[in-house]
């Protein structure tokens, strides 16, 4: 009974997120297509003012743009477009938008995964020690500080120049997140009555930080991972900038810079699923280490 | 107060009141370009060298970090005030706004701040003046980062308004209005100004970045983040060291910010052993 009730709850959690997901989606995606047809200067381009480019190609920009759909076309079309995994049309890359987020998320993807887990991994193992020996928290404290004090784009400078790959970037810049949320959790935890009488009984700091303390915050350790992600993901803007990395949130710049509507639209409404689709696996997780800790 | 937020208070007062002064403080305007010396390294003249304009590098450091230091608080009160509007009407208005609105803080939140403001920067002209460039950034970044303070905001006037004074007052026949004025307003002070120091030092990153990426603060008008565009010659930076004084600004800014929050609210107390830690805009 229990096992049934409990892989009921898993699979309702399950589709709960991919509900919120979708939802963020069509509504992100609605928005966003909104934003594009009424913003001002929407239907005026670069090549517009390009003194390469002859009259008649300005004149055949001007009146392909012109030909556009209107806005509840724009809707339907747009949708339609989604469901068969047709994004739109790049305006500065002259290709569709799915081929390009296609060909750059797998690099965005890799450098987050391992941005993300040497913070993870750094960050936990940090606060393990900061929480253990008190003495010990100075230094990683300091660290976190620092970190966070410095904008994403100047770790990333400084990655370049000592010729570290934009991946330690991101570590740094997640570093001090995952540190502090952990450490605040084990810190919590060492303060839990059954763990003070595990100190008082005599039982080893280390096998009471291991036995207890772990696995009392470990949980909602888990859940640091999808906050990780959430953070990560968008850090990664100006540290694909700064090291020329081909990925996905350089060509978001770049289609900001030349004002590429589809692109940043479909650009953005693919972070929120990576951060959503991150907060959901780890919730999922959390929830699943919940069950076992009890 | 300790010693360390001494010294961080401070710290903090100087830079701001050397960025005020900056008239005082610098010999050079910040756009006065000396063509004769581009690229100099730091001299009597020209403390930390010049650009490739032959701009005094340190005028534009201390005249930027009025820029800085001037779009961050402002952007914050912004999102602060707009967060604690929408916060506290959400939980006044009923269920059935609390939703709606929940639906769009939570959209806001799933949705990374950074390509929100890419994609509204893009929407708006990119040939701005100077100055309005820094007031689009300045108010780009505080209308779309008020998200995550309106939860705090929200579940802080749902708490009021189901305690007893609360019931008291209404039965004493206090219409809306003045229940928000009198009671509302006055006990969410003091999270209001916790989310305005904790959103400060994120603003002033943000702007960075921003700024860094060429979607803030345009030339000539010097901010912090724009000064780091120099590092694009990263190659060069162990032999000018000099150019990395932008981003030595930001540390000591933002390291004093964070000492300055409260124990609980902030990452100051990171040195100290506890605090929490706030999301950044990126």
């Amino acid at each position: 009974m229990n096992t049934g009730r409990h892989t009921l709850g898993n699979s309702a959690l399950f589709w709960g997120h991919v509900f919120r997901i979708a939802t963020t989606v069509l509504a992100g995606g609605l928005l966003g297509a909104t934003l594009v047809r009424i913003a001002p200067g929407s239907g005026v381009s670069d090549q517009d003012w390009d003194a390469r480019l002859s009259a008649a190609t300005v004149a055949n920009s001007r009146e392909r743009r012109a030909a556009e759909p209107g806005l509840m076309r724009f809707y339907a079309e747009y949708l339609k477009g989604m469901a068969h995994g047709d994004l739109g049309w790049s305006t500065s890359f002259d290709c569709p938008v799915t081929e390009l987020v296609r060909a750059r998320l797998p690099l965005s993807m890799a450098t987050l995964a391992r941005g993300v887990g040497a913070a993870l991994a750094a960050g936990i193992a940090a606060a393990f020690l900061a929480v253990w020996r008190r003495g010990l928290a100075f230094l990683p404290g300091a660290l976190a500080m620092i970190c966070l004090s410095i904008p994403a784009a100047v770790l990333a400078f400084m990655m370049l120049v000592q010729g570290w790959p934009g991946t330690w970037a991101l570590a740094f810049a997640v570093f001090p997140h995952a540190y502090l949320y952990s450490r605040n959790l084990m810190a919590d935890a060492a303060a839990a009555p059954h763990v003070l009488a595990a100190h008082a009984r005599g039982i080893r700091p280390a096998r009471v930080m291991l036995n207890h303390v772990l696995r009392l915050a470990a949980p909602q350790i888990l859940a640091v991972a999808g906050l990780a992600v959430a953070i990560g993901f968008p850090a990664l803007v100006p540290i694909e900038v700064v090291c020329d990395s081909p990925g996905l949130l350089q060509l978001a710049w770049k289609a900001a810079l030349s004002r590429d509507m589809p692109i940043l639209v479909n650009v953005t409404l693919v972070a929120a699923v990576v951060v959503m689709a991150g907060n959901a696996a780890s919730d999922i997780a959390s929830r699943a280490a919940r069950r076992v800790a009890r | 107060m300790t010693a360390l937020r001494m010294v961080a208070a401070s710290t903090l007062a100087l830079i701001v009141a050397a960025s005020i002064g900056a008239g005082a403080v610098c010999r050079r305007g910040y756009a006065d370009q000396d063509r004769e010396h581009p690229n100099e390294p730091p001299s009597r003249e020209h403390p930390l060298g010049t650009d490739e304009l032959g701009r005094d590098r340190f005028s534009r450091l201390v005249y930027g970090g009025r820029v800085s230091l001037l779009i961050a608080p402002a952007a914050a009160a912004i999102s602060t005030a707009l967060a604690a509007a929408i916060g506290a009407a959400t939980a006044a208005l009923g269920r059935r706004w609390h939703r709606t609105v929940s639906a769009a803080m939570d959209l806001f939140l799933a949705m990374p701040t950074i390509l929100i403001l890419l994609t509204a920067r893009a929407l708006l002209p990119l040939n701005t003046s100077p100055w309005l460039s820094i007031v689009i950034t300045c108010g780009l970044l505080g209308c779309l980062g008020w998200a995550q303070s309106a939860r705090v905001f929200r579940e802080r006037a749902a708490s009021l308004l189901a305690s007893d004074f609360m019931l008291q007052a209404r039965a004493s026949g206090s219409n809306t209005f003045r229940t928000f004025v009198a009671h509302i307003v006055p006990n969410l002070r003091p999270a209001i100004t916790a989310q305005f120091w904790i959103a400060t030092p994120l603003f002033v990153l943000a702007e960075a970045n921003l700024s860094l990426l060429g979607l803030g603060v345009s030339e000539p008008a010097p901010s912090w983040g724009n000064m780091l565009r120099e590092l694009e010659n990263y190659a060069s930076v162990p032999e000018r060291p000099w150019v990395l004084a932008p981003a030595l600004a930001l540390l000591i800014v933002v390291c004093c910010l964070h000492l300055l929050l409260p124990a609980r609210s902030g990452t100051g107390s990171a040195l100290r052993g506890g605090g929490a830690v706030c999301q950044p805009l990126h």
